[in-house]
């Protein structure tokens, strides 16, 4: 019975917990997180029963076996799973639902705009000069620029929400996984054998929940109810969560996206990526709104670009160029929120160049300025309140204090800061800068449309631009280490002097001023002579080696037997360090001094480098293949090098045509000047073959025989370079030398070959009389010339043949005394008809090169009665070595030093002289050492000049500049013609003796001389404190009498000189025992042997105030000579005027005599004796002044006069800053030549490039070495084109500069009738035949629509230039930005049914349901009362037996 | 399947607001007669509707344009019209003077008409429309596109490229002329010339009485004739056929310097084929010798710039000073004067032409730019509009829905287990 008892109660109180347990549940019908728990009741079995335990068959009731906490793991993680990616999808959808708003806002997008913004341009293109349609487009213009710069706000709006949303979520992990940390702390420290308590397992599960939505997590359930987290699958990405330690997250946002990362313990931090929940999700939201930002910001780029570049090819209303219309730039200031001070910054303007970089302002109390720091490195000074950076101004306000900073963000990408640039509608670019003008010739059908575009650069190209500045000289040249293509140069507007050196030998000594005593010396051994330099004298002042190098340079040392100076031997030395450098001037192209092969240094040999003799030429291109410098490429270079890898455009067609040679032309307008040393290659020839010498150009005839035929070319002429091109000239009956080199020119200009021509007469003695015959030139009727020549003056023969020049062609000159030069202005033939001379005496006649040279040795005799034709003269010129034959002849080129050589020279015609000048560059050839004295080059230059005499011999002067300031044409004009002056006969005018009693000039008298063609004024001045009274001289408080006052007079009066050339002329007074006179002497001597004379617009007050008269004298003397020489009778002449007088020599008295006659009564000559050498003699010739006298006195010398002291030439030599003039006298014509060496092998100067990319190619044999500048255009001239539809091959067009007429490149339009040339793109829109001509031209019609239709184009994408369509992009970026949203929404779709399955599962396990409670508690309920009723019914049967007993 | 309570209201929860939403969206679309297009959905719809508005827009424009060009050429062919008439009038005129009995007074008179008509022409060359645009200026803004100087010589400062306007993406219509193209142009392949120097030349021809670019039989007074040419200069280009018994031979050569060997080589050059033989008489003169050769010059052309030195004279008289005979450039002929001024009547005709042409289809643009815009207009409502009768019956059918729904979770909510308990 006890048992029975005990089931009822062990059954009720089962069942009571069991209701607990329902009721629980009810009772959390609603809590969130709530496992539904599960109440077990279990038989209390017999076994488990007491001995007393009567039945083994019943047990003994129920009890509570627990209550269970639904749970199923693999359910959660299938919820967490599905939680995570229904979150992702839910937060991305969220953010993209906004995108779309902001993308697509009702209304109007970004592509309506731009659709109205073409429409706007199209109305107006009907009529360009309306004004309210030029608002109308402007308005749309603007409207873009709204749209696209709302759409930008609006997107990063929205990544502003994207990232503050990130950022609350990511708070919310952190917290929940906190959370979680805390609970697993409590489940693992109050987990009893039952387990932890289930109220904690269901805030661990919500805890999971949460997180799991949050993010993509691994959960790993332990048996003692704790968990660990993973961020991703176990182990792969990190873990969140382990035991009591966890993991926060946080996230770096920015423009550029958003950078996840796990906080370790330690503050670390290390990247790690979502795949799912709310957190990946709103990343991948932000991506894609990243995503579109950048292509918004790439199509705004691409809009503004394009229409700018169009824009600013266009003309406004008033004729002006376009400017950009819109803009992208931002420039974005921002204050440290540090500051103290009040100060502000306002920024105006923009500055391209600073895109993409901060800057960093910062105040500085103590200096009172801002400093400034760029993020791109560039170096910007500080300032005080306002910085100018090209067109970005700084003005900074207010008052900052110390260390008070800005920062300063210049963009311009950003299509948030678009804007339209023009507000007054004028201003609008309709009309195009360009028109096309088809030529009315054209038999196609097609027009020609233009458009503009951006040209991309290829990538690779080294680009020269940086490498030459003004900063270089010939030590440290930029130095290439191959040869080939070395880079190119973009928008070129000049070159000025690009120079390609020569190598020198180097002597590199290793030592220092340590290791030096005062005995050492320098040793150097140069072309097998030894030279040694004692350093003793200097070692006390030497500091370090480069004190010796610079002694040594100055000269103060000279070798020991030599007595030979650093300068002598061409050397030049530099030190630093242990470094000693001595360079050597000595070259293969220079003999002129001896090559360096050795040396030491205080016993320390030195190690020599030896000059490369190799070549190394330069060449420059156009993109397009246009060789604009240099010497002509083979095929083989021009196969190698002209590839779009090295720069080429890909369709570059080599061309030498415009190779210039002559100074100041060039390719397309630009000068360009190429001076070589040596001048270029010329071959000559005639009209009527050659050479020259062979020529009958000059020919005379007989009377009567007047050729009926003229002897010209007949047959080609064969031309072969030397880089193996070649070509033949065919000419046409008649032509003559002008139209001979016109064809030549045109058919060798491929070869880089050009021809000009002349024909220069000269008519020389013409005599006295009547002068008569019959001109021809250009003429049909014969013009007659009669006239009659009387004292010399040909004058009048001269008028009348001018008279006549636009009928023949022909023009006249005066030439020396006697004489007459006509030139056929087109180079044609001068014929001289019937000549008739009175005189009976013939004219000397001889041509002249265009130089004003004499070409034929020997004159040719037109007599009277006789016929004169000549021809003209030709000369093929080139940069490169060549030949030509012609008709069984073959000539090599020559190259003419003065054909853009380092010299120059012109013939001026009109005057009748030659003009030389020198280049000369001290950066090249002054002796150079680098900044950091390692290396050194040595002055290698010099510059020669011969003067010929046919007749009389040769004068020879050089000058070898050093200094910076001898690098000059007129320095070293000067310096050649005082070298040729000492040479020749020397002169001084004595005027008469005087003394005080006879009066002195007053202070300031003026005297006039004259050398030759110079007249030199010379002015006294007389000391202020000197006076002259009677015949005392008054010094200050001092006087002077007699011998003594002249002295003092004489000491205290100068003469100031002025004239043509400076130090040409000395004045001053010298006294003898006799009294003073008057003294000038010609410094240097008279190279044309004459005397100075007193000139003749001297007044007669003047000529007494100096006391000239006609004892007044000009001596002119000879150099002295060895008077043992053997006897000649004709030593050479006295000129008075034509008239000579021979001078014969006797050896046996030392004697000078006139071999014949006798001299006037106011000229003597006699012979003075060296007063220093006594076995030496010259000749003094001495001249009475006389006013009206011929003053065409001199010496004139012969072919043997220079063994006698006589060296002149017929010719005065004048020197000027400008250069050099030659005039001749009499009817002589000196020759002149020079040679110029230098480092240089060849210099580059090209003026008004029109920012052409320009290729520089080096081919030679030796690595080239370059200095000079180089400057990019600063303004972009528009260039015109005409283009030419070939005629051979239709299928492409050549392109020439319209206003040079020069080619700039060929294109092929085979694929579609359209391509692309340097910007411009040109369609052909029907069909062209060859010949077609098309003029590209810069408009002025401000009304015209062109430009607007080149805008319209652009709302197509052009697929060849990719240019437009910016509609159809827009349209993408909806499309790809839709189909991201769409696949989302679907991806939402279906998550969120996974997700609601998973809660489904999860909850028919875990959910309470109110049914199954209620009939859990009926259950219950009735199985307590049942088990109640037990206990009744035991009692009863307790009662029962107990009433029974 | 067991559900908790809570679930299932949740559940029914989610339910009432998506149909909510739905419902929603569908009283949007039928209150602004528009389908509510979204990304999510539509992104196809979308694109087409971007890009049917955008041509639609472009349409219009090109329709706008084409409109534009026929007005603007239907003012242009009035001054064709009166072109057209004076060219008759030329024509007329040539007929009248051609007749080798007229006075030089009466030549005289033609030359006055031929400069009024030519001052005529000018003017109308010179046109321009209300808003000062010349018809004839091409894309240039000069007032008058057409300018003569003191020698009558008629320069053209306007633009040689005629307005366009687009009326389709690759088709572009003239929207005037330029006055290159219409005075400057006429006759065809190289022969382009100028209308105003062919009515000067055609006035210059009346100052010969017989203006004849072809000679006479050069040998009709023996077997050899001195052709006396024109002086050549420095350099000038001699071109005319000879004709030698019929056949003609095309002369053709520079002379330099007037050394006439070249020309002489190049009439020699065809000596075996014609029988004629020129030498270099004297100077310019070259001497043609053949026997019994019915011989010609003709088509005479030079560039000489003097009009004076402009003829070839005939000595048929050897070493006779006198000219016999004058052969004009071929340009002065009769014949040329006559060819000339029909090209000009037809070059006339042939520019009205192409303005209808090209008013003809800048109408046709008109017409058919207005059919594809009510044909976008169609696809676009395609597109947008939304279907009432369907938006209705769906709103019909979510709310039919949303109240099944109400009443189904109102029912089973309603009752539970513990309703029963006691």
């Amino acid at each position: 019975m006890g048992d029975l008892f005990d089931i009822g109660k062990a059954g009720i109180s089962a069942y009571k917990s069991s209701l607990a347990a329902t009721g629980q549940n009810i009772a959390n019908v609603g809590t969130e997180g709530y496992a539904r728990r599960d109440a077990s009741i279990e038989e209390i079995t017999v076994a488990s029963a007491d001995v007393l335990t009567i039945s083994k068959t019943s047990g003994l009731g129920v009890r509570m076996g627990g209550i269970t906490r639904a749970f199923d793991q693999f359910l959660d993680l299938q919820l967490q799973n599905a939680s995570s990616s229904f979150s992702f999808s839910k937060s991305k959808s969220e953010i993209l639902n906004r995108l779309e708003n902001v993308l697509i806002p009702k209304g109007a997008t970004v592509g309506t705009r731009i659709g109205e913004f073409f429409d706007g341009i199209n109305s107006l293109a009907q009529d360009p000069s309306d004004m309210n349609l030029r608002t109308l487009a402007l308005t749309g213009a603007k409207a873009v620029s709204r749209e696209i710069s709302q759409l930008h706000s609006g997107l990063s709006d929205l990544r502003t929400l994207t990232h503050d949303t990130l950022s609350l979520a990511a708070g919310e992990f952190n917290t929940n996984l906190r959370n979680l940390s805390n609970i697993q702390n409590e489940i693992l420290g109050n987990a009893n054998k039952s387990g932890p308590p289930n109220s904690l397992l269901d805030k661990r599960d919500s805890l999971l929940s949460n997180i799991s939505q949050l993010a993509d997590i691994s959960v790993e359930y332990h048996k003692n109810g704790g968990v660990t987290v993973s961020l991703g699958k176990f182990g792969e990405v990190a873990t969140l969560l382990e035991g009591n330690s966890f993991n926060e997250i946080s996230f770096k946002t920015d423009d550029h996206g958003i950078k996840s990362y796990l906080n370790g313990p330690n503050g670390n931090l290390s990247s790690i990526h979502f795949s799912s929940g709310q957190l990946a999700g709103l990343v991948s939201a932000d991506n894609l709104t990243g995503k579109t930002i950048s292509e918004v910001n790439a199509l705004a780029q691409k809009f503004v670009v394009e229409m700018n570049s169009i824009h600013r090819m266009g003309l406004d209303l008033n004729g002006d160029r376009g400017t950009d219309l819109f803009s992208l730039d931002s420039v974005s200031v921002q204050k440290a929120a540090a500051n103290r001070g009040d100060s502000s910054l306002r920024v105006e303007g923009f500055n391209d160049s600073l895109v993409g970089s901060k800057l960093q302002l910062i105040f500085n109390a103590e200096g009172g300025s801002w400093s400034v720091s760029s993020s791109n490195g560039e170096s910007i000074p500080n300032f005080v309140s306002r910085l100018e950076l090209g067109e970005l101004s700084i003005l900074a306000e207010g008052q900052p204090k110390n260390g008070d900073k800005f920062f300063i963000e210049v963009t311009d990408t950003s299509g948030a800061d678009m804007a339209v640039l023009i507000s007054d509608a004028s201003k609008l670019a309709a009309a195009g800068l360009h028109f096309v003008e088809p030529d009315i010739k054209n038999s196609g059908s097609s027009n020609l449309n233009i458009g503009y575009f951006n040209e991309s650069t290829p990538l690779g190209i080294s680009n020269l631009q940086s490498l030459f500045s003004e900063t270089r000289n010939a030590a440290n040249p930029v130095s290439f280490n191959s040869l080939g293509v070395l880079g190119v140069i973009e928008n070129v507007g000049s070159i000025e002097e690009l120079s390609m050196l020569k190598s020198q030998s180097s002597l590199r000594i290793f030592t220092d001023i340590t290791q030096l005593s005062s005995s050492d010396q320098l040793s150097v051994t140069l072309n097998s002579t030894n030279y040694t330099f004692n350093i003793s004298s200097v070692f006390d002042d030497l500091d370090t080696t480069n004190d010796l190098a610079e002694i040594l340079n100055n000269g103060a040392i000279v070798s020991n037997s030599s007595l030979k100076s650093f300068r002598d031997l061409g050397l030049h030395a530099v030190a630093s360090g242990s470094s000693f450098v001595i360079s050597s001037a000595a070259q293969a192209s220079n003999s002129n001094f001896p090559a360096l092969e050795s040396g030491s240094l205080g016993g320390v040999s030195g190690i020599l480098a030896r000059e490369d003799t190799g070549l190394s030429d330069l060449s420059v291109f156009t993109k397009e293949g246009i060789q604009i410098s240099g010497k002509t490429l083979s095929q083989d270079e021009v196969t190698s090098y002209l590839t779009r890898e090295n720069g080429f455009s890909s369709e570059a067609i080599y061309r030498a045509n415009y190779l210039p040679t002559s100074s100041n032309e060039g390719f397309s307008g630009a000068n360009v000047t190429r001076k070589t040393t040596e001048g270029l290659d010329v071959i000559s020839l005639s009209g009527a073959g050659f050479p020259d010498s062979i020529n009958n150009n000059v020919s005379v005839y007989a009377s009567n025989a007047f050729p009926t035929n003229r002897t010209q070319l007949v047959g080609p002429v064969s031309v072969t370079t030397a880089s193996g091109r070649s070509a033949s000239v065919t000419f046409e009956s008649g032509m003559m030398a002008g139209q001979i080199a016109k064809n030549l020119s045109t058919g060798l200009s491929s070869l880089g070959i050009s021809a000009t021509a002349s024909n220069l007469v000269e008519l020389s003695g013409i005599a006295n009389g009547l002068v008569e015959f019959e001109l021809v030139g250009n003429n049909l009727s014969t013009v007659q010339i009669s006239t009659t020549v009387s004292n010399g003056s040909h004058a009048g023969l001269i008028s009348q043949i001018n008279s006549f020049s636009d009928a023949t062609g022909v023009k006249a000159y005066s030439s020396g005394n006697s004489g007459v030069i006509l030139e056929h202005v087109d180079a044609g033939d001068i014929a001289l008809k019937t000549v008739n001379l009175d005189s009976g005496v013939g004219i000397s006649v001889n041509q002249l090169d265009r130089f004003g040279d004499r070409m034929l040795t020997n004159s040719k005799t037109l007599s009277d009665g006789q016929h004169l034709v000549i021809g003209g003269n030709v000369q093929m010129k080139s940069t490169s070595d060549f030949t030509a034959s012609y008709n069984g002849n073959n000539l090599n080129s020559t190259n003419s030093a003065f054909d853009m050589g380092f010299s120059s020279k012109s013939f001026d015609i009109e005057n009748d002289h030659t003009d030389i000048s020198f280049y000369a560059n001290y950066k090249l050839d002054s002796g150079y050492a680098d900044a950091s004295n390692i290396n050194v080059v040595s002055s290698a230059s010099k510059y020669s000049l011969t003067l010929s005499d046919p007749v009389f011999g040769n004068l020879e002067s050089s000058f070898v500049p050093q200094k910076a300031d001898e690098f000059s044409t007129g320095v070293i004009s000067s310096n050649l013609a005082s070298n040729l002056r000492d040479l020749a006969t020397s002169t001084v005018f004595f005027g008469d003796t005087f003394d005080l009693t006879d009066g002195f000039p007053s202070d300031g008298s003026q005297i006039q001389f004259s050398i030759g063609e110079q007249t030199y004024t010379a002015t006294l001045n007389i000391d202020d404190d000197v006076q002259v009274q009677g015949t005392n001289v008054i010094v200050g408080t001092n006087t002077y009498s007699g011998s003594a006052g002249l002295s003092e007079l004489i000491s205290s009066s100068k003469f100031v000189v002025t004239g043509p050339e400076a130090d040409r002329l000395t004045v001053n007074f010298e006294s003898d025992s006799s009294g003073i006179r008057l003294t000038a002497t010609a410094n240097n001597g008279v190279v044309s042997g004459h005397g100075i004379t007193y000139s003749s617009s001297n007044t007669s007050q003047t000529a007494a105030d100096f006391h000239i008269s006609n004892t007044s004298k000009t001596e002119i003397y000879s150099k002295y000579f060895a008077q043992n020489i053997s006897s000649n009778n004709d030593i050479g002449s006295l000129m008075i005027g034509d008239t000579e007088y021979d001078l014969s020599f006797n050896t046996s008295n030392n004697t000078v005599v006139l071999k014949t006659g006798s001299l006037p009564s106011w000229m003597s000559f006699s012979t003075e004796v060296n007063p220093n050498v006594a076995t030496q003699i010259r000749v003094k010739v001495v001249v009475n002044d006389d006013p009206a006298r011929d003053k065409n006195i001199r010496i004139k010398s012969n072919a043997v006069s220079k063994n006698y002291g006589i060296s002149t030439i017929s010719a005065q030599v004048i020197a000027s800053n400008d250069g050099l003039r030659i005039s001749n006298i009499g009817d002589q014509r000196v020759r002149s030549s020079v040679a110029v060496n230098s480092l240089a092998s060849e210099v580059l100067s090209i003026d008004g490039m029109r920012g052409e990319d320009l290729i520089f190619i080096s081919s030679g044999t030796r690595n080239p070495l370059a200095i000079g500048e180089i400057k990019t255009a600063t303004t972009s001239e528009t260039r015109e084109y005409s283009i030419e539809v070939n005629k051979a091959d239709p299928t492409s067009i050549d392109i020439y500069d319209f206003q040079s007429g020069h080619i700039v490149g060929t294109r092929s339009i085979a694929s579609d009738n359209n391509t692309t040339f340097q910007g411009l793109s040109l369609d052909f829109d029907g069909a062209v035949a060859g010949g077609d001509a098309f003029k590209v031209l810069v408009s002025t019609n401000a009304d015209d629509a062109s430009n607007l239709n080149n805008m319209l184009d652009t709302s197509l994408s052009n697929n060849q230039t990719g240019v437009g369509g910016y509609a159809e992009i827009f349209g993408n970026i909806v499309s790809s930005t839709g189909a991201e949203i769409q696949a989302n929404q679907q991806t939402l779709e279906s998550n969120q049914v996974a997700y609601q399955l998973a809660v489904d599962i999860k909850n028919e396990f875990t959910g309470v349901d109110l049914d199954t409670e209620a009939a859990r508690l009926m259950e219950q309920q009735q199985a307590y009362q049942a088990l109640a009723r037990v206990l009744t019914t035991a009692r009863e049967l307790l009662d029962t037996l107990l009433r029974s007993m | 399947m067991t559900i908790s309570t809570s679930g299932f209201y949740q559940k029914n929860i989610d339910l009432f607001s998506r149909l909510n939403n739905e419902v929603s969206d569908l009283q949007v679309q039928v209150s602004t007669g528009k389908k509510s297009l979204s990304l999510k959905h539509d992104i196809q719809d979308i694109s087409l509707l971007n890009a049917s508005e955008e041509h639609k827009l472009e349409i219009t424009q090109f329709k706008s344009n084409a409109e534009q060009i026929v007005s603007d050429l239907e003012r242009i062919d009035i001054s064709f019209e009166q072109l057209q008439n004076a060219s008759v009038r030329l024509k007329e005129m040539h007929i009248e003077s051609s007749n080798g009995f007229l006075t030089s007074e009466e030549r005289k008179l033609f030359q006055i008409e031929i400069a009024g008509i030519k001052e005529e022409i000018l003017s109308i060359a010179n046109g321009q429309d209300a808003l000062g645009n010349g018809y004839f200026s091409g894309t240039s803004v000069v007032a008058k596109p057409f300018e003569i100087n003191n020698l009558g010589e008629v320069n053209y400062v306007g633009s040689a490229v005629n307005k366009t306007l687009q009326v389709s993406r690759s088709s572009d219509l003239r929207q005037n002329f330029s006055g290159r193209e219409v005075f400057l142009s006429a006759g065809s392949g190289n022969e382009k010339f100028s209308i105003f120097e062919a009515l000067d030349e055609f006035s210059r021809s009346l100052d010969h009485n017989m203006p004849s670019g072809v000679s006479s039989n050069l040998l009709s007074n023996g077997a050899a004739v001195d052709v006396v040419l024109p002086a050549s200069g420095q350099m000038n280009e001699y071109k005319f056929d000879l004709s030698a018994n019929g056949a003609l031979y095309n002369i053709k050569a520079h002379v330099y310097g007037n050394d006439f060997n070249g020309l002489v080589a190049a009439i020699n050059a065809h000596t075996s084929a014609s029988g004629i033989t020129a030498v270099v008489s004297s100077a310019n003169k070259i001497r043609l010798s053949g026997n019994g050769i019915d011989l010609k010059i003709s088509n005479f052309v030079t560039d000489l710039p003097n009009t004076t030195d402009q003829s070839i004279g005939v000595q048929k008289t050897v070493g006779s000073n006198t000219n016999d005979e004058i052969i004009l450039p071929v340009s002065l002929s009769n014949l040329a004067v006559q060819n000339k001024l029909h090209n000009v009547f037809e070059h006339f005709i042939s520019k009205r032409t192409e303005l209808g042409v090209a008013s003809s289809t800048a109408q046709n643009f008109v017409n058919s730019t207005q059919n594809t815009l009510v044909d976008l207009s169609e696809d676009i409502s395609k597109i947008e509009d939304a279907d009432m009768a369907e938006l209705l019956t769906k709103l019909q059918e979510l709310l039919t829905n949303k109240e099944a729904a109400q009443a189904t979770f109102s029912r089973l909510s309603s009752k539970n287990l513990f309703d029963f308990m006691g």
